[in-house]
Protein backbone atom coordinates (compact mmCIF):
# COMPACT_ATOMS: atom_id res chain seq x y z
CA UNK A 1 0.00 0.00 0.00
CA UNK A 2 1.41 3.18 -1.25
CA UNK A 3 1.49 6.03 1.14
CA UNK A 4 -1.50 8.26 -0.51
CA UNK A 5 -3.39 4.54 -0.19
CA UNK A 6 -2.83 4.59 3.39
CA UNK A 7 -3.88 8.13 3.97
CA UNK A 8 -7.22 7.13 2.15
CA UNK A 9 -8.38 4.40 4.04
CA UNK A 10 -7.22 6.24 7.00
CA UNK A 11 -9.46 9.16 5.95
CA UNK A 12 -12.20 7.07 5.03
CA UNK A 13 -12.25 5.41 8.96
CA UNK A 14 -11.52 8.75 10.41
CA UNK A 15 -13.16 11.90 8.04
CA UNK A 16 -12.05 15.01 7.41
CA UNK A 17 -9.65 15.90 9.11
CA UNK A 18 -6.98 13.95 7.49
CA UNK A 19 -7.85 15.96 4.54
CA UNK A 20 -4.88 17.83 4.99
CA UNK A 21 -1.97 15.39 4.14
CA UNK A 22 -3.85 14.33 1.11
CA UNK A 23 -4.29 18.36 0.16
CA UNK A 24 -0.53 18.83 0.76
CA UNK A 25 0.81 15.47 -1.37
CA UNK A 26 -1.60 16.50 -3.96
CA UNK A 27 0.13 19.69 -4.42
CA UNK A 28 3.47 18.23 -4.30
CA UNK A 29 2.50 16.28 -7.15
CA UNK A 30 1.60 19.16 -9.16
CA UNK A 31 4.94 20.64 -8.68
CA UNK A 32 6.69 17.25 -9.99
CA UNK A 33 4.73 16.99 -13.10
CA UNK A 34 4.09 20.68 -14.11
CA UNK A 35 7.65 21.90 -15.60
CA UNK A 36 6.55 18.71 -17.84
CA UNK A 37 3.15 19.46 -18.36
CA UNK A 38 4.10 23.25 -18.62
CA UNK A 39 6.64 22.26 -22.17
CA UNK A 40 4.13 20.07 -23.25
CA UNK A 41 1.45 23.06 -23.46
CA UNK A 42 3.92 25.21 -24.88
CA UNK A 43 4.96 23.00 -27.49
CA UNK A 44 1.01 22.30 -28.17
CA UNK A 45 0.63 26.26 -28.32
CA UNK A 46 3.20 26.77 -30.86
CA UNK A 47 1.90 23.75 -32.58
CA UNK A 48 -2.13 25.38 -32.64
CA UNK A 49 -0.67 29.02 -33.48
CA UNK A 50 0.45 27.90 -36.72
CA UNK A 51 -0.86 24.43 -37.71
CA UNK A 52 -1.95 26.08 -40.87
CA UNK A 53 1.21 26.84 -42.27
CA UNK A 54 3.12 23.56 -40.82
CA UNK A 55 4.49 21.05 -42.88
CA UNK A 56 3.46 17.53 -42.47
CA UNK A 57 7.39 16.68 -40.99
CA UNK A 58 7.57 19.66 -39.36
CA UNK A 59 3.87 18.61 -37.59
CA UNK A 60 5.24 15.11 -36.91
CA UNK A 61 8.72 16.62 -35.44
CA UNK A 62 6.66 18.40 -33.10
CA UNK A 63 4.07 15.87 -32.42
CA UNK A 64 6.92 13.43 -31.37
CA UNK A 65 8.29 15.90 -29.09
CA UNK A 66 5.06 16.39 -27.05
CA UNK A 67 4.85 12.34 -26.80
CA UNK A 68 8.53 11.99 -25.91
CA UNK A 69 7.87 14.67 -22.93
CA UNK A 70 4.30 13.11 -22.13
CA UNK A 71 6.61 9.24 -21.77
CA UNK A 72 8.85 11.13 -18.91
CA UNK A 73 5.62 11.63 -16.42
CA UNK A 74 5.42 8.79 -13.79
CA UNK A 75 2.45 7.07 -14.52
CA UNK A 76 2.30 6.32 -11.05
CA UNK A 77 2.44 10.00 -9.90
CA UNK A 78 -0.65 10.55 -12.53
CA UNK A 79 -2.25 7.52 -10.83
CA UNK A 80 -1.61 8.77 -7.28
CA UNK A 81 -3.19 12.34 -7.98
CA UNK A 82 -6.52 10.93 -9.27
CA UNK A 83 -7.05 8.74 -6.51
CA UNK A 84 -6.32 11.90 -4.43
CA UNK A 85 -9.15 13.74 -6.08
CA UNK A 86 -11.24 11.31 -5.61
CA UNK A 87 -11.00 10.56 -2.13
CA UNK A 88 -11.44 14.30 -1.57
CA UNK A 89 -14.27 14.58 -3.30
CA UNK A 90 -17.64 15.70 -2.02
CA UNK A 91 -20.94 13.63 -3.11
CA UNK A 92 -21.72 16.61 -5.37
CA UNK A 93 -18.54 16.90 -6.87
CA UNK A 94 -17.09 19.81 -4.53
CA UNK A 95 -13.60 19.62 -2.42
CA UNK A 96 -11.58 22.02 -1.21
CA UNK A 97 -8.10 22.05 -1.81
CA UNK A 98 -6.88 25.13 -0.70
CA UNK A 99 -3.65 26.56 -2.14
CA UNK A 100 -0.26 25.38 -2.83
CA UNK B 1 -17.89 10.69 -13.02
CA UNK B 2 -21.14 10.97 -15.14
CA UNK B 3 -22.61 9.44 -17.79
CA UNK B 4 -20.60 9.78 -21.20
CA UNK B 5 -22.25 11.41 -24.50
CA UNK B 6 -20.98 11.12 -27.80
CA UNK B 7 -21.11 14.09 -30.32
CA UNK B 8 -21.69 12.49 -33.40
CA UNK B 9 -20.10 14.56 -35.87
CA UNK B 10 -17.10 13.87 -33.45
CA UNK B 11 -16.84 10.10 -35.61
CA UNK B 12 -17.12 11.40 -39.40
CA UNK B 13 -14.12 13.73 -37.75
CA UNK B 14 -11.86 11.30 -36.70
CA UNK B 15 -12.47 9.76 -39.94
CA UNK B 16 -11.45 12.85 -42.03
CA UNK B 17 -8.45 13.28 -40.46
CA UNK B 18 -9.58 16.37 -38.43
CA UNK B 19 -8.35 15.03 -35.07
CA UNK B 20 -5.33 13.92 -33.54
CA UNK B 21 -5.90 12.79 -30.21
CA UNK B 22 -2.47 12.36 -29.14
CA UNK B 23 -1.06 16.03 -29.75
CA UNK B 24 -3.99 18.34 -30.27
CA UNK B 25 -5.28 20.49 -27.37
CA UNK B 26 -7.99 19.32 -25.75
CA UNK B 27 -10.27 21.04 -23.46
CA UNK B 28 -13.28 21.19 -20.75
CA UNK B 29 -15.71 23.20 -20.87
CA UNK B 30 -18.54 24.21 -18.66
CA UNK B 31 -21.70 24.86 -19.72
CA UNK B 32 -25.59 24.83 -18.61
CA UNK B 33 -27.67 23.75 -21.28
CA UNK B 34 -26.98 20.19 -22.61
CA UNK B 35 -25.69 20.16 -26.05
CA UNK B 36 -27.31 18.77 -28.95
CA UNK B 37 -25.44 14.80 -29.69
CA UNK B 38 -26.86 15.68 -33.46
CA UNK B 39 -27.14 19.04 -34.11
CA UNK B 40 -24.17 20.41 -32.29
CA UNK B 41 -20.69 19.84 -34.06
CA UNK B 42 -18.13 22.71 -32.39
CA UNK B 43 -17.71 24.94 -29.85
CA UNK B 44 -19.50 27.51 -31.83
CA UNK B 45 -22.49 25.40 -31.88
CA UNK B 46 -22.72 25.79 -27.82
CA UNK B 47 -25.38 28.78 -26.77
CA UNK B 48 -24.66 28.24 -22.77
CA UNK B 49 -20.91 27.85 -22.22
CA UNK B 50 -20.15 30.02 -19.21
CA UNK B 51 -18.44 33.53 -19.35
CA UNK B 52 -15.16 34.45 -17.57
CA UNK B 53 -15.96 34.79 -14.12
CA UNK B 54 -14.75 33.63 -10.78
CA UNK B 55 -11.44 31.44 -12.11
CA UNK B 56 -13.62 29.99 -14.70
CA UNK B 57 -12.13 31.49 -18.05
CA UNK B 58 -14.17 31.14 -21.24
CA UNK B 59 -13.59 28.03 -23.63
CA UNK B 60 -12.67 25.83 -20.73
CA UNK B 61 -9.38 23.91 -18.99
CA UNK B 62 -7.42 22.06 -20.90
CA UNK B 63 -7.69 18.25 -20.48
CA UNK B 64 -3.90 17.15 -20.63
CA UNK B 65 -3.70 13.82 -22.35
CA UNK B 66 -2.43 10.74 -20.05
CA UNK B 67 -2.28 8.24 -22.35
CA UNK B 68 -2.96 7.76 -26.43
CA UNK B 69 -2.38 4.37 -27.34
CA UNK B 70 -3.48 1.49 -28.63
CA UNK B 71 -3.41 -2.22 -27.64
CA UNK B 72 -4.07 -5.70 -29.54
CA UNK B 73 -6.11 -3.09 -31.92
CA UNK B 74 -8.48 -1.42 -29.42
CA UNK B 75 -7.36 2.47 -29.07
CA UNK B 76 -7.98 4.04 -26.03
CA UNK B 77 -7.91 7.83 -24.86
CA UNK B 78 -7.01 8.84 -21.21
CA UNK B 79 -6.68 11.96 -20.24
CA UNK B 80 -6.01 13.82 -16.88
CA UNK B 81 -8.96 14.88 -14.38
CA UNK B 82 -9.83 18.69 -14.68
CA UNK B 83 -10.00 20.80 -11.98
CA UNK B 84 -11.99 23.95 -11.67
CA UNK B 85 -11.49 25.89 -8.95
CA UNK B 86 -13.88 29.50 -8.00
CA UNK B 87 -11.44 32.16 -6.76
CA UNK B 88 -12.51 35.64 -6.13
CA UNK B 89 -16.19 34.89 -7.07
CA UNK B 90 -18.50 31.75 -8.03
CA UNK B 91 -18.61 29.46 -10.54
CA UNK B 92 -21.83 28.36 -12.26
CA UNK B 93 -24.71 27.76 -12.49
CA UNK B 94 -23.77 24.64 -14.99
CA UNK B 95 -24.39 21.20 -15.04
CA UNK B 96 -22.74 19.95 -18.10
CA UNK B 97 -19.14 19.38 -19.08
CA UNK B 98 -18.25 19.40 -22.24
CA UNK B 99 -15.11 18.21 -24.13
CA UNK B 100 -13.77 19.23 -27.27
CA UNK B 101 -10.26 19.87 -29.60
CA UNK B 102 -9.09 23.03 -29.77
CA UNK B 103 -6.46 22.43 -31.81
CA UNK B 104 -8.29 21.96 -35.45
CA UNK B 105 -9.02 25.19 -37.79
CA UNK B 106 -11.15 23.70 -39.99
CA UNK B 107 -13.82 23.10 -38.46
CA UNK B 108 -12.62 24.92 -35.43
CA UNK B 109 -12.91 23.33 -32.12
CA UNK B 110 -14.86 20.08 -33.07
CA UNK B 111 -16.85 18.81 -30.32
CA UNK B 112 -16.19 15.57 -28.94
CA UNK B 113 -18.40 14.26 -25.93
CA UNK B 114 -20.46 15.62 -22.78
CA UNK B 115 -20.86 14.42 -19.46
CA UNK B 116 -24.25 14.87 -17.57
CA UNK B 117 -24.24 15.59 -13.65
CA UNK B 118 -27.63 15.41 -12.99
CA UNK B 119 -28.28 19.17 -11.62
CA UNK B 120 -27.02 22.36 -11.86
CA UNK B 121 -23.95 23.32 -9.68
CA UNK B 122 -22.20 26.23 -8.58
CA UNK B 123 -18.98 26.69 -6.96
CA UNK B 124 -18.60 29.00 -3.86
CA UNK B 125 -15.55 31.18 -3.74
CA UNK B 126 -12.51 28.49 -2.89
CA UNK B 127 -14.41 25.23 -3.94
CA UNK B 128 -13.11 23.08 -6.81
CA UNK B 129 -14.97 20.71 -8.93
CA UNK B 130 -12.91 17.51 -10.49
CA UNK B 131 -14.35 16.29 -13.93
CA UNK B 132 -13.25 12.72 -12.59
CA UNK B 133 -12.10 10.69 -15.63
CA UNK B 134 -11.71 7.33 -15.58
CA UNK B 135 -7.55 5.73 -15.63
CA UNK B 136 -8.62 2.62 -16.19
CA UNK B 137 -11.49 2.98 -19.26
CA UNK B 138 -10.36 6.20 -20.22
CA UNK B 139 -12.51 8.73 -21.91
CA UNK B 140 -13.09 6.75 -25.24
CA UNK B 141 -11.78 3.32 -26.82
CA UNK B 142 -11.82 2.77 -30.90
CA UNK B 143 -11.65 -0.47 -31.80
Amino acid sequence: MTDTSAQIAALKAHGDTLKVPLRKRYWEIEALRKPKLDKIAALQAERDANIDNLTPVQDRAIIAEIKHIRAQIDPDIEDERREILRALLDDDGKTRLGSP
Amino acid sequence: MATYNKIQAFVEHLAEKVHNLGADTLKILLSNAAPSASGDAVKGDLTSELSTAGGYTSGGSQATISTSAQASGTYKLVVNDVVFTASAGTIGPFRYAVLYNDTPTSPADPLIAWWDYGSSITLADGESFTVDFDGTTGVLTIA
